[in-house]
């Protein structure tokens, strides 16, 4: 090895400037140009672009020439901050030996800053905090000094203080980084273990094996061996990341980067899984992955049911690159054929829908999101049930039961009242509460999944004026008092518009959602009542009232084309309906159901 | 032989009314002497050679434009096309908007139907609708024009006014047929974006009257003016006798040619071309000043659009409108189901294979005309 090589990851609280700390690394080492640069150079999606986000790690090798005069080999890996991608995090932090825990001099450690530091310390990664943003007006660098003693216990005179916008202290940072963060261990000499952090899909190339090698060396030409799917493959290309991918001859012990070996799908490559070389291979896999579990389901269909197909070969494109999105096909009496998915949070449902929608054109409804409930049948038998229109007949189930999360939410004291009536509103249970700096409070209490999937994070944010944040982890499951509400239009049930709530908050629920179809359903020539229905009962109602002319009064100096043209336009907008007999219910009807506002 | 009808649109008024969306601007001088030099010389152009059935000057306020003026205008139409079939002249104006004695002198110019845009007889709904005149003149203007020897006059009214009740709607039918005149449209009051008595309405200071309140008063009307001797011959109109229907106006409804000259006017030649006029007066100006067609766009129709165009004006008028017609001409079939349910709910009468709108049914000739042909190819 000629080069040192230093292998770290950036993690945060969603928004501390990851993603523009690293544009700054990736300058300040030369790594990309002045031309070829533009802001957030690591958020490569659409979606990412425009929401401001990161939702897919990146992995970026650079050189640095450190002030003592030695080179180094520094590789890279962004991460996404947003809850419902923490496994992102966790893949990164095993290809790493140090971290950067980024914290935002304004607002200061948050709910995944302490999330995201446990993760690595469990890994006992070398810690470097970073306190970022300190051009801010608010930044309050001394109190969140404090804090990252205090609530994270981590040594003050290891804090680096930086601007990712002005580029100030990214000097002092890449010497840090060289200086304490450890050279990666492995030994050369032993048989190939490299651990699969990630893949993505290439069109031309097929799936790119994103892998950190820790014994051993692969090279170009190697027969590996895929540990847990037992396949072999022939390595075509090994290289590291730059702005693009730069071939090399091989990856040694301690690197990190990639391989293609002609892997038709990325469900033939599972994150955690161990390559090493089929003629000499390993005694052991190293350590896998948690496998990641979707939280929240949804049934998606196409608006017009010819879509149908387009729909099908769109989530086996987008599964390519996202191997955390699951879906088989499902048919619904009024919606026809779909897909039910599952999801790894809220935020990765929009991600997935806005990607249909935008990325291949299509008009889509989605059921309301669910969670996965247990249920125990009066025969003994135990159910799991992620969709409404499959919940077994009430008459038969002994009990239900609902996951739980255990929730943590930290933020300024001032905020405790409302946020603890925020968690008892969703049912929150074993409440307690903490100082853990001063005036900063952590609440912790279990939570049902359902309460929160839907817009706890928003409301959370809205009764603390943007100051709390929210981390999670499942807690197992609790016994719930379930039912299923059923919405009738025109007395037909919307399959699609089933829901499972707690008894509770059915009431509730039925009457916004009466409220919302009424609201967004176009009138018709007929009266159509509108129901919330537990089975039998009705707990609901609203009306649609006839329309009472459908005519316009003046034709006005023999306009005609104006006429035709509304009705031609509404005609087009009805092929933009669902079909529920013959009520059209328009996709914003669905989406505004499904908009809980309590 | 068919024959054309001549529209020009005279987009000038006194005052913008409140509920007002059409084009039409305040007088103004100067622009009104370019607009009569250039509706001649769009005359000359669009109604050369041709057969005219009816002419109708409508607006805005087409008795702005001098007698004078519409004398030149009828004596140069006379030279230039064939204006030997035309049987029916109509000017509309507004109370408040003409002299007596000018009316004299529209009758000579050639004018023998006069539209008077009387809205209402309350003052009040007057007030709302920000109307120039009062009822007084209202009165006043109508019977002076039956003095001057207008022996056709239509007058418009409007229901579903702010605070209207059908009672008031009554009297308003009831001073109407006082004055029998040979023709009542009433247009039911529409707020359209955009307009002040809209910005009333959206800050809650005015309010339609309810919907079944305006249903009673399109009923009402039908009743009440059928008891006075009138035909409800369309949606919104009404005349004394089958010889007193708009002759003009019929031709939309019959999908025959007509010849729209003014900013913002609509053309069609009665097979499948429309056009229309650029809206604004500056730009019809400008176009036509330096030799060029005032005409913003012309659009072709295809057979589904004239099978709707068909259904759609043929529902909203006792004419109704002859199925086999539709089929033969563009091709398509109606709905049978959707015209079983319409005749099922007395939306309409069947003789042949002509389907004819009862009172009811004209209320939802937009929404049937389309449900008539939805679902075929
Ligand atoms: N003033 C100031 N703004 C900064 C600084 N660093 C980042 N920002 C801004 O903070 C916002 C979030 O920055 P990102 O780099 O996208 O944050 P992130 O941590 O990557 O966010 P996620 O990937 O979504 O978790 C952006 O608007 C940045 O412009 C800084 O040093 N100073
Ligand atoms: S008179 Fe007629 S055209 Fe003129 S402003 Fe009033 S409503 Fe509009
Ligand atoms: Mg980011």
């Amino acid at each position: 090895m000629n080069r040192s090589i230093r292998n770290f990851c950036i993690i945060a609280h969603i928004d501390h400037g990851k993603s523009t700390l690293a544009d700054r690394l990736l300058q300040a080492t030369g790594t990309v140009s002045d031309r070829e640069f533009h802001d957030l150079m690591l958020d490569t999606m659409d979606i990412e672009r425009e929401r401001g986000i990161t939702i897919k790690s990146t992995a970026v090798m650079m050189t640095y020439s450190s002030e003592a005069g030695v080179e180094y080999e520094l590789n890279l890996i962004d991460t996404p901050g947003h809850v419902d991608f923490t496994y992102e995090v966790s893949r990164a932090l095993a290809s790493c030996e140090g971290a950067l825990l980024v914290i935002d001099a304004a607002q200061g450690v948050e709910a995944q800053t302490v999330a995201n530091l446990y993760k690595a310390m469990d890994q006992n990664l070398t810690i470097i905090p970073v306190i970022n943003k300190i051009d801010l007006l608010s930044a309050n660098i001394l109190e969140v000094m404090g804090e990252i003693e205090g609530e994270l216990g981590l040594d003050v005179d290891d804090i680096i203080c930086i601007s990712a916008k002005t580029g100030e202290g990214i000097e002092d940072l890449l010497e840090a980084i060289v200086e304490k963060i450890p050279e990666p261990e492995g030994n050369s000499d032993t048989p190939l273990r490299a651990r699969v952090f990630d893949s993505v899909y290439d069109p031309y190339r097929g799936v790119i094996v994103y892998v950190r090698v820790e014994d051993g060396v692969i090279s170009k030409g190697d027969e590996v061996l895929l540990m847990a799917t037992g396949k072999n493959h022939i390595v075509e290309e090994v290289g590291h990341f730059g702005i693009r991918r730069e071939p090399c001859s091989s990856l040694t012990a301690g690197e990190v980067g990639y391989l293609i070996a002609g892997i038709k799908t990325v469900e033939n490559v599972r994150s955690g899984d161990t390559v090493t070389l089929n003629q000499n291979p390993a005694d052991e896999p190293l350590h896998g992955f948690e496998e990641v579990k979707p939280v929240v389901f949804s049934s998606i269909f196409p608006i017009s049911s010819e879509d149908y197909e387009d729909l099908s070969s769109a989530l086996e494109r987008l599964r390519l690159n996202d191997a955390s999105l699951i879906y088989e096909k499902v048919s619904s009496p009024g919606l026809g054929f779909g897909f039910r998915c599952g999801f790894l949070g809220l935020l990765h449902l929009e991600v997935v829908q806005e990607r249909l929608e935008r990325e291949f054109g299509l008009s889509l409804v989605l059921t309301a999101p669910t969670v996965l409930y247990r249920i125990t049948l009066s025969n003994g038998e135990t159910v799991n049930v992620d969709n409404p229109n499959l919940y077994p007949d009430p008459a038969t189930i002994d009990f239900a039961e609902e996951p739980i999360i255990g929730a943590s939410i930290i933020m300024p004291d001032r905020y405790i009242g409302p946020v603890t009536q925020l968690i008892l509103d969703r049912r929150g249970e074993n409440y307690s509460n903490l100082y853990v700096g001063k005036n900063r409070v952590e609440i912790k209490a279990d939570l049902p999944l359902g309460e929160v999937v839907y817009d706890f994070y928003d409301k959370l944010k809205s009764v603390t004026q943007g100051y709390g944040s929210f981390d999670y982890e499942p807690h197992g499951y609790r016994r719930s008092d379930l039912v299923k509400v059923d919405i009738l239009v025109n007395h037909e049930k919307v399959d699609a518009l089933s829901m499972l709530v707690h008894r509770d908050r059915a009431r509730p629920w039925a009457v916004s959602a009466c409220k919302n179809l009424r609201d967004e359903i176009p009138r018709q020539q007929f009266k159509i009542p509108i129901q919330g229905a537990i089975g039998g009962q009705i707990i609901s109602r609203e009306t649609i009232t006839a329309l009472r002319k459908d005519v316009t009064a003046k034709c006005y100096g023999g306009d005609i084309t104006r006429k035709r043209k509304l009705l031609e336009k509404q005609k087009a907008g009805k092929k933009r309906m669902k079909m529920v007999g013959s009520v059209a219910i328009p996709q914003k009807a669905f989406l505004a159901v499904l908009r809980r506002e309590d | 032989m068919k024959t054309t009808g001549l529209y020009i649109h005279v987009p000038f008024c006194v005052r913008k009314c409140s509920y007002c969306s059409f084009y039409s601007i305040e007088r103004d001088e100067v622009l009104l002497t370019r607009f009569r030099y250039m509706l001649l010389a769009e005359m000359e152009r669009k109604a050369a050679g041709v057969n005219i059935g009816t002419v109708y000057a409508g607006g805005g306020t087409p008795t702005i434009l001098s007698p004078e003026f519409w004398s030149e205008f009828l004596t140069t139409l006379d030279r230039v096309a064939d204006i030997s079939d035309v049987l029916e002249l109509t000017i509309e104006t507004n109370p408040g908007a003409v002299l007596p004695d000018t009316l004299a002198e529209f009758r000579k110019a050639g004018f023998n139907r006069l539209s008077i845009g009387i809205q209402s007889f309350a003052y009040s709904e007057l007030k709302t609708l920000g109307r120039i005149h009062n009822p007084d003149q209202a009165i006043l203007t109508f019977n002076q024009a039956r003095d001057t020897g207008f022996q056709n006059i239509g007058i418009d009214l409007m229901y579903g006014i702010p605070n209207q009740t059908p009672d008031d709607w009554q009297s308003n039918l009831k001073k109407a047929i006082e004055l029998s005149p040979e023709h009542i449209s009433c247009y039911e009051l529409s707020i359209e974006n955009g307009t002040p008595i809209a910005d009333l309405v959206d800050n809650g200071e005015l309010s339609k009257p309810p919907e079944e309140h305006c249903r009673e008063m399109y009923f009402l009307a039908d009743e009440f003016l059928k008891e006075a001797g009138y035909i409800h011959y369309e949606v919104s109109n009404y005349a004394s006798g089958d010889e007193n229907i708009s002759r003009h106006n019929s031709s939309y409804w019959n999908r025959t040619p007509y010849i729209g000259l003014g900013p913002s006017a609509h053309s069609f030649d009665g097979k499948r071309t429309r056009s229309w006029n650029v809206c604004e007066i500056d730009g019809y100006l400008n176009l036509i000043e330096n030799d060029r067609s005032p005409v913003e766009e012309t659009e072709y129709l295809d057979s589904k659009e004239i099978a709707l165009e068909m259904l759609m004006l043929g529902l909203r008028w006792k004419a109704g409108v002859d199925i086999e017609e539709v089929k033969v001409s563009t091709g398509f079939r109606i709905n049978e189901q959707y015209l079983d349910s319409m005749i099922g709910s007395g939306k309409v009468q069947v003789s042949g294979s002509l389907i004819m709108p009862t009172t009811k049914g004209m209320l939802f000739a937009d929404g049937d005309a389309a449900n008539l042909i939805e679902d075929l190819p």
